[in-house]
């Protein structure tokens, strides 16, 4: 099953959050949102994608973006609350437990006592992935179990 | 500690943390200040001729595509055109970036660039706002519709109809009158779409509707129809349709899960047999 579990990268007197772990192990497929109508404020390369839960039908939300130095952030949301969040050609980062993640890319992931990922301090664990656009959506789907086939990308990203 | 000190500490903290570092034609500089993250702002400068043209390299835009509040009719994204404007930066919609451009002989206004900037980054992650949900498939009335032929026949069945109750007027779903039991019965049905929206709105609002409406001395059968799949589709889904099952002998209509097949069926089978003879006689 493509799912990576970075319990290890967590100290353990802390835990990984049983609920989130779960959706993240189930199966989804990514579809193409659709977009709203009217003008809007994206980022450079911004795509948007519906992650929809093979077996409960719940949709998750799926957006990566890369700023003007080639920095990629991916996120993964429900309705309240961040799951993972993907960055790619970045630098260091610190976990709360003072384990440095070296550079370039690194996944971040909530714990018991470190839930929100819009919050400092957060945990993350470190990946292996090309520095491109594609190869690190590809990535994080993986860790993730999403099935990425169903979703047009658009083609100036292919 | 004298005055001078206190600026002396200040600057050595300001100058501690400020970065510059060449990127390309311009320069990245890394503020010393963090976001919601912890992540330090960064803004790029580049000099055009007697311009200095800062931007924040796309993570405005970036920030508000991850709150999704980058459409135009957000709070994230009206807010920051309004910012943006007051301090003089343009958003460009094409290239997802927030710049400004500055004399060169007045370089100090990049401070409100950064200004500008540092308010985005701290103010907008706090607005509370609930997104969207997506859901896929179809709404229970338009399956019911669907799959039911029986419910299209227009000279019979009304949909989206009023129905007067003791003190209020509501909108069902479907309507038709027939005999049953050799007494001619006012046949409501109302479809509660507890997966879409509040689940324990739904179901206090068929419940409110089904007190109203079976408070008046009429002939009526009142069936409230709710979609509970096997999966169980969360604790706030399945709570609300327990209320719907529990109340139904108190208040007296009839709740069917159309999630359950047996159940579904019966309800299938219990409309076709009432509206069969309909069909023929309006010759569809």
């Amino acid at each position: 099953m493509p799912y990576y579990n970075p319990r290890r990268w967590a100290p353990l007197d802390d835990q990984l959050i049983p609920d989130i772990e779960r959706k993240l192990i189930a199966d989804k497929r990514a579809y193409s949102a659709q977009s709203g109508a009217g003008k809007s404020f994206k980022p450079p390369s911004g795509i948007e994608l519906s992650v929809i839960m093979e077996e409960t039908k719940e949709t998750l939300r799926l957006i990566e973006w890369e700023d003007r130095q080639g920095k990629i952030y991916i996120e993964l949301t429900s309705i309240d609350n961040i799951f993972r969040k993907g960055h790619f050609n970045q630098d260091w980062h610190h976990n709360p437990d003072c384990n440095n993640i070296k550079p370039p890319h690194h996944i971040h992931f909530p714990t018991e006592k470190y839930p929100r990922l819009d919050r400092r301090p957060t945990y993350a664990y470190s990946v292996k992935s090309q520095n491109d656009y594609l190869n690190a959506l590809s990535k994080f789907c993986n860790d993730t179990n999403i099935e990425l086939r169903n979703a047009s990308i658009p083609l100036m990203r292919r | 500690m004298d005055g001078k000190s206190l600026l002396n500490l200040l600057s050595s903290i300001f100058i501690e943390k400020l970065g510059v570092s060449q990127r390309g034609e311009g320069y990245k500089i890394n503020l010393p200040f963090t976001d919601n993250a912890g992540e330090s702002i960064e803004v790029y400068v580049e000099i055009k001729g007697d311009e200095i043209v800062v931007d924040d390299l796309g993570h405005t835009a970036g920030l508000l595509f991850q709150l999704g509040q980058h459409g135009h009719d957000t709070i994230g994204h009206q807010f920051t055109r309004n910012v943006a404007e007051a301090y003089g930066a343009i958003m460009d919609y094409d290239r997802g970036v927030l710049f400004k451009s500055v004399s060169i002989q007045e370089p100090g206004e990049i401070l409100d660039f950064i200004q500008l900037l540092t308010t985005l980054k701290s103010a907008l992650p706090e607005i509370r706002y609930r997104k969207r949900v997506r859901k896929t498939g179809r709404r229970l009335v338009a399956l019911m519709s669907r799959e039911i032929k029986q419910l299209k026949l227009p000279l019979y069945v009304q949909r989206q109809t009023e129905v007067e109750g003791r003190s209020e007027i509501w909108t069902v779903d479907f309507r038709y009158t027939v005999k049953l039991n050799g007494q001619s019965t006012d046949v409501i049905i109302v479809a509660a779409d507890l997966k879409w929206g509040e689940p324990r709105e739904k179901a206090a609002h068929a419940l409110t509707l089904a007190v109203d409406v079976l408070s008046l001395k009429k002939t009526r059968e009142l069936r409230i129809v709710y979609d509970l799949g096997k999966n169980g589709d969360g604790l706030s889904v399945q709570r609300a349709a327990r209320l719907i099952e529990d109340y139904q002998e108190d208040i007296g209509y009839i709740a069917y899960n159309y999630g359950d097949k047996d159940i579904k069926s019966k309800l299938v089978t219990q409309i076709n047999q009432e509206l069969t003879p309909y069909l023929f006689k309006q010759g569809t």
